[in-house]
């Protein structure tokens, strides 16, 4: 997922290390002002100092927002760091700002897609070593992401999709009902279905038609960012003691078409 | 799939177009009790289906099918739409159930089971060996869940300052700026509406007739000024010989005069009515002893010329309106 650097014109200032792409030339207005794009012309009528805050800005922004772990919108990013700048500059700012999360913070910046489209995400480039956690959650998020990850579980291995009424009458085995507050997670119904959500986690949908509503509970495009439907099959696994994950056909089949795809995706980057 | 079969034959029947037959399918050709108890029959029906819904979708049984022939059946004896409407809804139901069958079908080799999964997990971690009494699971049994699933998710880290580095104090300036959005809003609706409504209603027209009236006051105080207080001809004070419409207006304003009190108009020895402003001291008087008439005046175009003809009016007392003048004369 790595993305390259593209000669800028501004980047020379970078105290990043930037390998290869240190070609970018000492002063745009001569040798790339012919592949200047619209937002790079934007940027450059900002000077470099002025550049330089407004990416720092945005690191320092987008690092706040994530705390509550709520897709972060353009639209606000634009209000609240770029203000009075032309919006033009947002990619360049943007793209500055996602390397210096990558370089420094090991953090990732995502767009959504679809429906979601402007909204973006942060995840973790890398993996925490599950032997050796080097990472203290607060309890809270602890025990919502225990919540989470059977829920992504049973949304994963019922085919993708689940409708509320199973998820609720699988869900009460563990003690949780939607209508009872729950003595760790308190509104649960609201937690599942207005938090998670709204983070990205889940997809509440109702289905069409339908009279009393019925939903169908799928992954959200941050589950699909942060885990993956190995690591899912992994702990279904080591629930039911088997060492070999492949006797679910089509959950093995479905994982495996997921890193064909991640594959391909990376190759064509 | 029973409304299918028997749609044809309707289409047909229609097809014959006579008013009585038509007539016939406007009037209930049904019995009411015939029809209560075939809506009774479709009742039970889809309340038996919905209560052995588990046996129906269940791959290994057949009794979907025979549940959509037993629909068939019914259908037979339907001729008015409300009972149709409950075969659809019935149609609906199996057609669904269908797809939840076609999904239960076990292809695999292990079936995945919701509630299989969940007893497994609860037997795996949430359990150390005691029997999972009222199915509570306790806030730190699903903090070590959550612990041990964290490395399968790339979260970001939770971002904590470091003392000092950064200024907090964002929640506040929040607040304080939705709440002052809200208070403009407030202010800018109550103080701007009435202002509006009551600007609408005192302008132009009200404030153009006022001060054209207290216009011909003035004039009639100058007029009686240089007749050395006798009261003035009415028709030669009113008439405007160059402007029908002029004239009218005239005696419209002059009406306001003698409404308020400031004019009085009487006829004089020769019974030709003349105009006096009134003093103030005078008005007072007159006002309580004199009961005010009211008089309509009607004047029409030949009136008016023969009014000019008769007086021998030259000039009008009355200057033109400022605005009026020339146009006015001319459409008259």
């Amino acid at each position: 997922m790595k993305r390259t650097r593209q000669p800028s014109g501004k980047s020379n200032q970078d105290e990043l290390p930037s390998g290869s792409q240190s070609q970018a030339s000492q002063n745009p207005s001569q040798s790339q002002a012919t592949s200047l794009t619209q937002a790079e012309k934007a940027a450059a009528k900002l000077d470099q100092k002025e550049l330089e805050l407004k990416v720092n800005d945005l690191v320092q922004y987008l690092l706040i927002m994530d705390q509550k772990k709520y897709p972060i919108k353009k639209v606000d990013i634009n209000k609240v760091v770029l203000k009075d700048t032309s919006n033009k500059a947002f990619p360049l700012v943007m793209k500055r700002a996602s390397e210096k999360l990558a370089d420094i913070f090991g953090i990732d910046v995502i767009e959504l897609q679809d429906k979601q489209k402007g909204s973006y995400i942060l995840i973790s480039k890398y993996e925490i070593d599950a032997d050796k956690p080097n990472v203290v959650w607060p309890e809270e998020d602890n025990t919502r992401m225990g919540l989470l990850m059977i829920i992504l579980s049973l949304v994963f291995m019922n085919n993708n999709i689940m409708q509320d009424s199973e998820m609720w009458h699988t869900l009460k085995k563990l003690g949780i009902d939607p209508e009872v507050p729950h003595e760790t997670f308190g509104d649960v119904k609201k937690l599942i279905t207005s938090e998670f959500v709204r983070q990205g986690y889940l997809e509440y949908i109702r289905q069409p038609q339908t009279d009393p509503s019925i939903y169908d509970f799928k992954w959200g495009q941050r589950a699909k960012a942060e885990t993956s439907k190995r690591n899912i099959l992994h702990f279904v696994s080591q629930m039911y003691d088997v060492s070999d994950p492949q006797q679910w056909t089509s959950q093995w089949q479905d994982k495996e078409n997921e890193e064909e795809m991640e594959v391909s995706q990376a190759n064509s980057n | 799939m029973a409304s299918e079969e028997t749609d044809p034959a309707c289409d047909d029947e229609i097809d014959i177009i006579d008013v009585e037959d038509n007539m016939k399918y406007l009037k209930p050709l049904q019995d009411e009790k015939e029809r209560r108890e075939i809506r009774h029959k479709y009742r039970t029906f889809i309340e038996d289906m919905e209560r052995d819904k588990h046996d129906l979708i269940n791959p290994e049984s057949d009794s979907l099918n025979e549940r959509l022939k037993q629909a068939d059946e019914l259908y037979k004896p339907v001729k008015m739409t409300r009972e149709a409407a409950l075969d659809s809804q019935a149609l609906v139901l199996i057609a669904n159930m269908g797809r939840q069958k076609a999904q239960a079908l076990n292809t695999e080799f292990v079936k995945f089971q919701p509630v299989e999964f969940v007893e497994k997990l609860v037997a795996k971690t949430f359990l150390c060996g005691n029997v999972l009494e009222d199915r509570t699971i306790s806030t730190e049994k699903w903090c070590s869940l959550g612990k041990a699933v964290q490395p399968s998710f790339k979260r970001c880290p939770p971002f904590r300052f470091i003392n000092g580095s950064f200024e907090r104090g964002e929640v506040q300036v929040r607040k304080e700026r939705v709440k002052k959005i809200k208070e403009k809003d407030n202010t800018v609706d109550k103080a701007t509406v009435p202002v509006q409504v009551q600007r609408v209603q005192d302008t132009d027209k009200m404030e153009a007739t006022t001060a054209e009236v207290e216009r011909i006051f003035a004039k009639l105080q100058e007029c009686y000024k240089i007749s050395k207080n006798n009261p003035l001809c009415y028709f030669e004070f009113v008439t405007n010989p160059f402007s029908f419409g002029q004239t009218v207006e005239n005696i419209f304003y002059v009406s306001f005069l003698v409404r308020d009190g400031l004019v009085k108009i009487f006829l004089d020895e020769d019974k030709l009515p003349v105009i006096e402003p009134i003093e103030n001291k005078e008005a007072e008087g007159s006002d309580k002893s004199e009961k005010n008439k009211q008089v309509i005046v009607s004047l029409t175009p030949a009136d008016w010329k023969e009014i000019v003809k008769t007086f021998g009016i030259t000039d009008c007392v009355i200057p033109n309106r400022p605005s009026a003048g020339v146009a006015k004369k001319n459409k008259k």
